[in-house]
């Protein structure tokens, strides 16, 4: 059933997890928990683009794998995919606010307050995953766990070790190294990026 | 065309295609009407304005 609209119900979650970002202009580490209702919608989400047809996400560059070196693969099949997945590598789809409509309000939200392009991307690991070596990001992440543990190893004056469990939530500022590992079974989590030096392009 | 229960997924790869299912069976998925305009979107309005039967197809297949 399309009606074209966003149910009232979903678009008030879009709200509520806009109204959870912190206001990151201090370049602060802030981390907190999540109302159940929205993370468990954003868990649905997850799942969902999980589910779409691989063909399609895998033509548009819009899933890599992470590894320490090269950090970034983009498999051009089903098989690379696979392959990799079994080869222990955690992964993630980008541009997930120009695939889930969710996910695009709340990042239209966070740009009509920030005032910069913010895009998002869903991370999935597992117990032993590889991932990127550790990096710096140019933009500031707003990280909120979906399912699962993920633990983030920060190179800060303040913050060390960061365990995150489904419902948690941490804002990293740009330019805090970080590398991460998984502890549980299966980790998912979503990351809104707020490029704080670029303008939005809408359509 | 293809079914889309016959479709590589990632779901599919990590094992968990029907724990996946079960959770949206019982949850619909958001429409266009709504998309932010200041985010491009390209991909989701291309979705939606198609055909709901082949939707995902139409979508997926071409790479948007």
């Amino acid at each position: 059933v399309t009606d074209n609209l966003l149910s009232a119900e979903k678009l008030a979650v879009a709200r509520a997890v806009f109204a959870h970002l912190p206001d990151g202009s201090r370049g602060d580490i802030t981390s907190g928990v999540c109302a159940t209702a929205v993370a468990h919608c954003l868990t649905v989400e997850a799942y969902r683009e999980l589910s779409r047809p691989l063909d399609g996400l895998l033509a548009s560059r819009s899933v890599c794998f992470l590894r320490p070196e090269p950090p970034l693969i983009y498999p051009s099949t089903d098989s690379g995919a696979s392959e990799l997945w079994s080869q222990g590598a955690g992964f993630a789809i980008q541009h997930l606010e120009q695939r889930n409509a969710i996910v695009n309000v709340l990042c239209g939200l966070i740009t009509e307050r920030e005032e910069c392009l913010v895009t998002a991307s869903l991370y999935v690991s597992r117990l032993g995953s590889t991932s990127m070596s550790e990096h710096i990001d140019a933009w500031d992440a707003w990280l909120l766990q979906l399912v699962g543990t993920k633990a983030f190893m920060l190179r800060h004056a303040n913050r060390g070790r960061l365990e995150l469990a489904a419902g948690d939530w941490v804002f990293l500022p740009s330019g805090v190294p970080h590398a991460v590992s998984t502890p549980s079974t299966l980790s998912i989590h979503l990351s809104v990026n707020l490029h704080r030096q670029r303008k939005p392009a809408p359509n | 065309m293809r079914g889309l229960s016959d479709m590589s997924t990632l779901a599919h790869y990590m094992g968990i295609q029907e724990e996946s299912q079960e959770i949206l069976d019982v949850d619909e998925e958001f429409t266009n009407g709504a998309l932010h305009p200041l985010v491009p979107s390209a991909a989701v309005t291309y979705y939606y304005n198609n055909d709901p039967e082949t939707k995902a197809h139409v979508h997926y297949e071409t790479g948007m």
